[in-house]
């Protein structure tokens, strides 16, 4: 496999030298006009420093160049031409050349990074003027992050946003929540992509990206109505500038290993104590078992099943241009194995964004991506048979390998062996995503333009599985080989038409913007599995190579269309008072025809206070503003057809040995089903210090939830198979978010401190008749969470312990009220679960699965040509519900145990720890769910660090590059925290949004070492 | 200037109105679903719905609460697959330490609502539906088989868990909070569903062969045969069972053993049968149509056996010498099993599980005739006219009746004498053990006979504890207070 990667690396990058000449050559040929003198200078910035990397052109023609690491330039013009002097942060100069050799040039600051344009939705807004709640991650700060898909960029940045991976397997979704827990229902914000929105944005390479604005409130979001309800992720991807081009060449290599594995039992131990558990619930011993201390080591299970596993990545960009046309190229190609065997991940990725204007009053632009994606992943996350439980649970006692080379089945463990369900995992997806946007600005008259914007998204996905004949035991057998292929594919349209007007006139300065939009999101998939193979070579999987006659098929359709209509006014009186309003009405046909179209407005207002004689000139206070906002947004999503009674056939049964189709209605339609509405209320400040040296955010939010929309669990008396679609009660959630920047240089030494602080709390308002809703159901043993008004969401719910008890008597002492006995079933050594006020066992929160706060940390340092970069994010005060103690911590010894277990109640007085009952084969008191399985989540991660050199620019220019930066560095370098599960880095499970900090186990987080570089030229 | 204008404003308006005009139909997105007001319009729809509740009963994880377990947790076999960690949520239940906490006592809850849910669908709906669209007498006989499924679920509902809501209609969202029925309520609904469904249904001799399987007037009498001996009105049941007898429907088979042969299945002495079948699709559990129960039961030595349900000796010694349902009943180690055909196997029950040595063999078929793994073609016969022989000599013997003209007939078959044990009660014990041994009965009716105690009380069982399962803890969880165990 290592030996595959570094060929098809070498393969690459052979290609890819090539191409990089190619484009050389090109770009060369084009610059290649007539020019007499050579012009050379400085830049420096209004402080004397000299600025590496601006940008130098000739006016109107594509030739330019670089500044070097020194600020010097060198350029070839004629005396006729004019010098275009262009720089992130900096405002543009130019500068005729008329006859001059040498052209020093100071560059001023666009003001700080408060005149920085941040986009908002439907268009752009000085950062200065939002009255919003928005945070901004730029280029600069991605860049330097290893990430492998745009997701984890967002990780610890802005305070609010919540990222967590459930799982670390190789290019597998984040889990995104902004501003805590907004719902019940799915909690993840919307994405916008160039103006399109889309679903997730796995699909975009990292490096791509120009920027990320996260939209937090409701009067930053309201403009996206229906859906902005969970937040809005703006991304917009990078364009070209004008001027010479500029090609970036970046990669790094890493290395991945576990950074912690769970101590279990060596195969003596176990052996001994299921020999014990056996004994205690008068069973017959296991006569392979009693000669425990002869089983030595035994078999290390998570061992055998995880690896060192190797990541790396490729990334190539061109881009530049002239006035009228701007082009921005880009090339991807990222690889990573899976620290669990069999598990991978490739993307390959292409991205063209070209900016043309062609006339006076018409700007044309596209962004176009095309990204194919492979993966093998290993069944993981379920707490039944993923790889990882089956390697926690299965004995130390049974070998990997009988004598005969065959896996070996376990004789005392109903798991099957891990190595050989790996071993035979064969499941592969591929996809090909094709994601585009075409846009066109025209200018009516000056202050007035017409904007329409169509998206397209293609995505064709397919998959493969195969399930070989094999026999390891009875029960761990396959006698039929089946072939699997399913296919799916995923279209979207979006098509955004509106009308822009600005005018200043005076103090006052007005923009108003309106439009209409249509979506269409449909989906279709299809899949069909056939069993019996002629021959079992891998290369022969093929539904066409099955030999049954009888192959089963299945597909299906789905779609969601919208309309919406909407309008936003921007107002500001002096540049001190701000003022914004939105509107939306939209409309989606997830609803019934009833309740299909829902408005939702927005105000926010904001004061710049700094702007007010009293305080401008403030030497100490330069920036200050204050913010408020209050609006309404809305939650739509939900499947499609929620709202009528649908029918599904494949219940079959025979009859006289025919079988014949059933068709049942396994769900209830609720044609009452409508928005659910969010009302957020936003107060912020903002405040710049000693010239914007230290900045300082801070939020506070009221944000109520209403009509929420979930698919409870429901009484099994009812006899559904799914659970309705219901608009089900409100929620309360109220929060704290503080970001702090510092940027301050002593000498040549520059350090910038970014930390980011958030809080909430969540409460129930109001769940109409319904007491509690009831998810997150682990192993069948019932409920692990509940959601009742009063309470925060999906609170932990189970028994209290109160120690063991350690004698018959004590047992026959813990009566209830009436003399009952209220643990018949316990013994001696048993857990002892304590009372509640009524004299019954206390049944009820065991645990809070949500922080008290989450936080991030980001230093950024460098001096002379070394920098470092290092980013810690953690969270605090969180429950979880360890859900791997299901068997580690189990008494009845059915499966390999948690060393912990060697404590265990083995007489009167041995420990009274309720951790550590007493084994017993036939246990029924101590599996019950309480809070011997809820653990502390708190964590502190240092999930970045970095150290870069950066060539020095003497050798640089002998180089004839611009730039060439080596590093070093770690992700999940380190972790503190008392968690004793695979990782404490957990989201939401399977069951959805109330399924919260329940472990299954999941694939953790590896911890990699990479070394890479970034090449300019 | 003002012609560039006009042409911008064109362009844009010519968008705008492009966007705006195909809004009208445009959110009237149609499911790919048949949706349910638009089904119930024909034959066809009626029978679909009928047959999604006839799957439920082949659901094989319905099947090991009521059957397959039957034998295992009334303690005449031994649990046997690979040992205690094998189904470890067994070993609490052998020893009768019921927790509402076990996971698997929800399988059994959850799926027989399941039925009945289709099964309210189709009593509700069908009906509904106008001649044009179904015959009347289609009409009638899809209801009744419905009412008979739906009564056939609420009986093992009350067997398994005694009081359980009772849900006859489809509920509408706000109104699932249904408290337990009581026992009577349960009992009346039980007896109406199948009194209603004998009313309809055809008798056995007039149906067609391809309707094999389908619910019958005799397979309704004799489940309310069997609902009146569970509420010990013995009267009723003898009255009934001698209906059954004087339909002259059914008939003891000649050899016993033919009863489990795959030639004899819906044959003379079928009352009902959960039917199953090969489906080949080389899938597991329910994702097929055939029968997990015989790879369960099949010995861990022959085949890809999972080696449960390994008789005791106590339950071998029960049979009198001389009684060859004995060997029809039991796989010795070392047996010689179809002896003389291309199957020819000895059996091989070693196993440190398989305490006593020995299989169950009703139900194991020659390897000609396995499907593959869990999708072994044999039904499930769940009652068949010995049975109802019994029942008679039950009821008769509480009644002060002819016990044993009854019980004769059954031991008549196979060749053994009157019975020598003089109670007749007892007399009829033992003869339900042997003659039904190893058809999962054991459990259930050592509890509804009062012997609770008596048989089982050494292995823990307790009187008014241990008659019924909890009800699951998630479900008392979710109700909120409506359910307590």
């Amino acid at each position: 496999m290592k030996k595959k990667l570094l060929n098809d690396y070498l393969l690459t990058r052979v290609a890819k030298s090539l191409l990089l000449v190619l484009m050389c050559l090109m770009l060369t040929q084009l610059s290649l006009q007539a020019q007499n003198i050579s012009v050379k200078g400085v830049v420096k910035s209004t402080d004397g420093t000299t600025l590496p990397g601006v940008n130098v052109a000739l006016k109107g023609t594509t030739t330019g160049t670089n500044t070097g690491s020194d600020g010097t330039y060198s350029i070839m013009a004629s005396a006729k031409d004019v010098l275009v002097f262009s720089f992130l942060g900096y405002a543009s100069r130019e500068i005729a050349v008329k006859g001059q050799t040498a052209i020093d040039v100071v560059l001023s600051e666009t003001a700080t990074n408060l005149e920085q344009i941040v986009v908002v939705g439907y268009g752009t807004q000085r950062k200065s003027d939002l009255t919003g709640a928005v945070v901004s991650v730029k280029a600069a700060d991605i860049e330097k992050m290893p990430a492998a898909t745009t997701d984890q960029v967002l990780q610890g940045r802005a305070a609010g946003v919540t990222v967590t991976s459930n799982t670390g397997m190789p290019g597998a979704p984040l889990q995104i929540r902004v501003r805590g827990i907004g719902t019940i229902n799915n909690s993840s914000p919307l994405f916008v992509v160039d103006g399109f929105p889309v679903d997730d944005i796995g699909y975009i390479n990292p490096a791509d990206i120009a920027s990320m604005e996260v939209l937090k409130d409701a009067s930053s979001t309201a403009i996206y109505g229906a859906r902005g309800a969970n937040g809005v992720i703006l991304v917009s991807t990078k364009s070209g500038k004008a001027g010479a081009p500029v090609i970036t060449f970046d990669t790094y290599f890493g290395s991945s290993k576990m950074w912690k594995k769970p101590e279990l039992l060596n195969a003596s131990q176990w052996a001994m104590l299921k020999d014990e558990a056996l004994s205690n619930a008068g069973l017959d011993p296991i006569p392979a078992l009693v000669d425990y201390q002869s089983l030595g080591q035994g078999t290390d299970w998570v061992k055998e099943v995880t690896q060192t596993a190797a990541t790396r990545n490729l990334n190539f960009s061109v881009s530049g241009g002239n006035e009228m046309v701007k082009y921005f190229l880009s090339a991807n190609n990222y690889k990573q194995e899976g620290i669990v065997r069999k598990s991978d991940f490739e993307r390959t990725s292409v991205r063209l964004n070209m900016d043309m204007n062609l006339k006076k009053w018409l700007k044309l632009g596209e962004n176009l991506s095309v990204e194919s994606g492979k993966n093998h992943s290993i069944n993981e996350a379920d707490e039944w048979s993923a790889i990882l439980i089956q390697a926690t649970a299965i004995d130390p006692v049974t070998p990997v390998y009988l004598p005969d080379g065959k896996f070996a089945p376990s004789d005392y463990v109903d798991m099957n062996n891990p190595v050989a369900h790996l071993d035979r995992t064969k499941n592969e997806s591929k996809n090909l995503r094709i994601t585009g946007n075409v846009y066109g600005d025209l200018t009516i008259m000056k202050g007035l333009t017409f904007r329409s914007n169509l998206g397209l998204s293609y995505n064709f996905g397919n998959d493969y599985d195969y399930n070989p004949t094999f026999f390891i035991s009875g029960a761990e057998s396959n006698a039929v080989s089946a072939v699997y292929r399913g296919s799916n594919q995923e279209r979207a349209w979006n098509w955004s038409n509106f009308l822009t007007y600005s005018k200043k006139f005076n103090v006052h300065d007005l923009q108003i913007m309106a439009g209409v939009e249509s979506s269409d999101d449909y989906s279709e998939w299809f899949s069909t599995r056939s069993t019996r193979l002629l021959k079992e070579f891998s290369h022969l999987i093929f539904i066409s190579n099955a030999t049954n006659p009888n192959s089963t098929s299945s597909g299906l359709m789905s779609e969601k269309k919208m309309f919406s209509e909407y309008g936003r006014l921007n107002y500001s009186y002096a540049n001190k008072y701000l003022f914004t309003a939105n509107i939306r009405r939209d409309g989606s046909s997830v609803f019934g025809p009833d309740h299909r179209y829902g408005i939702f407005p927005s105000f926010s207002a904001g004061w710049k206070l700094s702007e007010e004689n009293f305080l401008k000139g403030n030497t100490l206070l330069s920036n200050l503003k204050l913010r408020a906002g209050w609006g309404q947004i809305g939650n739509d999503k939900i499947p499609p057809y929620g709202y009528s009674t649908l029918a599904t056939s494949g219940f079959r049964y025979n009859f006289n040995g025919v079988i014949i189709d059933g068709i049942s209605f396994p769900g209830e339609g609720n044609p009452d089903l409508q928005w659910e509405t969010t009302t957020t209320t936003n107060i912020g400040i903002d405040a710049g210090l000693w010239h914007n040296k230290l900045t300082l955010t801070m939020e506070y939010y009221l944000k109520n939830t209403t009509d929420m929309l979930l698919d409870a669990p429901i009484l099994s008396s009812v006899g559904m198979q799914y659970n309705p679609w219901v608009n089900i009660g409100s929620m309360k959630n109220k929060g704290f978010e503080m970001e702090l920047n510092f940027t301050d240089a002593v000498g040549d030494f520059n350090y910038n401190i970014g930390l980011n602080f958030s809080t909430f709390t969540n409460e129930v308002t109001n769940l109409g008749t319904q007491a509690a809703i009831l998810s997150a159901p682990l192993r069948d043993n019932g409920y692990v969470t509940r959601t009742m008004v009063g309470y925060p969401i999906a609170q932990f719910w189970g028994y209290k312990t109160e120690g063991l008890f350690q004698t018959q008597a004590e047992v026959d002492a813990w009566v209830d009220a009436n003399g009952e006995l209220l643990q018949p079933n316990a013994g001696p050594g048993d857990i002892r679960y304590a009372k509640g006020s009524d004299g019954n066992l206390y049944y009820g929160i065991i645990g809070n699965p949500l922080p008290d706060f989450t936080y991030g940390l980001n230093l950024n340092m460098s001096y002379k040509n070394f920098d470092v970069i290092a980013f810690i994010q953690g969270v605090s005060g969180n429950d979880v519900f360890n859900g791997t103690k299901v068997y580690t911590d189990r008494p009845d010894a059915t499966h390999n145990m948690s060393v912990r277990m060697l404590d265990r109640w083995t007489g009167e007085g041995t420990t009274n720890d309720a951790h550590y009952p007493r084994l017993n084969a036939a246990d029924a008191n101590n599996l019950a769910f309480s809070d011997r399985y809820v653990e502390n989540g708190s964590y502190t991660r240092i999930k970045n660090l970095q150290i870069g050199y950066t060539l020095p620019d003497g050798i640089s220019k002998s180089l004839k590059i611009i730039k060439l930066r080596i590093y070093v560095g770690a992700t999940n370098l380190l972790t503190l925290t008392r968690y004793t599960g695979f990782d404490p880095e957990i989201g939401t499970g399977y069951y959805g949004s109330l399924d919260l900090g329940v472990d299954r186990a999941f694939y953790p987080q590896p911890r990699t070492f990479i070394a890479g570089l970034n090449l300019t030229f | 200037m003002k012609k560039k204008i006009s042409k911008i404003i064109i362009i844009s308006f010519v968008l705008v109105m492009i966007n705006v005009s195909c809004s009208k139909d445009f959110l009237d997105t149609k499911s790919p679903n048949v949706a349910l007001s638009d089904f119930f319009t024909s034959e066809a729809d009626a029978n679909e719905a009928l047959t999604a509740c006839y799957d439920v009963l082949g659901w094989d994880a319905d099947n090991f609460f009521p059957y397959w377990l039957g034998d295992i947790l009334g303690h005449d076999s031994w649990k046997g697959g690979e040992g205690a960690g094998d189904q470890p949520w067994m070993e609490p239940l052998l020893k009768f330490q019921y927790d509402a906490n076990i996971a698997e006592l929800n399988t059994p809850y959850r799926q027989y609502y399941i039925a009945i849910n289709r099964c309210n669908r189709v009593i509700e709906k069908v009906p509904l539906m106008t001649d044009d669209m179904i015959a009347p007498s289609k009409r009638e006989s899809v209801v009744a088989q419905a009412k008979f499924v739906r009564g056939y679920f609420y009986f093992e509902l009350v067997k398994l868990f005694g009081e359980v809501p009772l849900v006859i209609t489809n509920l509408t969202p706000g109104h699932y909070d249904i408290p337990k029925a009581t026992s009577a309520e349960l009992w009346a609904q039980i007896e109406k569903d199948f009194t209603e469904a004998a009313s309809v249904l055809p008798m056995k001799s007039e149906q067609d062969v391809s309707e094999l399987g389908r619910a019958t007037k005799g397979a309704a009498q004799a489940f309310l045969c069997k609902a009146y001996i569970y509420e010990k009105k013995w009267p009723e049941a003898l009255a009934l069972a001698n209906v059954i007898i004087g339909s002259a429907e059914y008939h003891l088979e000649t050899n016993y053993t033919d009863i489990w042969n795959l030639d004899h299945e819906n044959g003379t002495e079928s009352v009902f049968e959960i039917q199953f079948t090969s489906s080949g699709t080389g899938d597991w559990g329910d994702d097929n149509e055939g029968n997990e129960f015989v790879i369960f039961t099949r010995s861990r030595n022959n085949g890809d056996g999972w080696g449960f349900n390994c008789p005791t000796q106590e339950f071998v010694d029960e049979f009198e010498v001389g009684d060859p349902r004995r060997d029809a009943t039991i796989i010795d180690n070392g047996e010689i099993l179809w002896p003389g055909t291309p199957d020819e196997t000895v059996a091989d029950n070693s196993s440190p599980t398989c305490i006593d040595g020995y299989h169950s063999q009703k139900y194991q078929l020659p390897p000609s005739q396995w499907g593959d793994m869990s999708d072994d073609p044999n039904n499930w016969i769940v009652i068949r006219y010995a049975e109802v022989l019994l029942w008679a000599a039950e009821a008769a013997a509480h009644t002060g009746g002819d016990w044993n003209s009854y019980l004769q007939q059954v031991r008549d078959r196979v060749g053994m004498p009157e019975t020598t044990i003089s109670n007749p009660l007892q007399a009829v014990y033992h003869e339900r053990r042997v003659e039904l041994g190893m058809e999962g009965q054991r459990l259930w009716d050592i509890i509804r006979e009062g012997r609770g105690t008596e048989v089982l009380g050494k292995y823990g069982y307790v009187e008014g504890v241990n008659n019924h399962y909890p009800i699951p803890q998630s479900q008392i969880d979710l109700s909120d207070g409506i359910l307590v165990n």
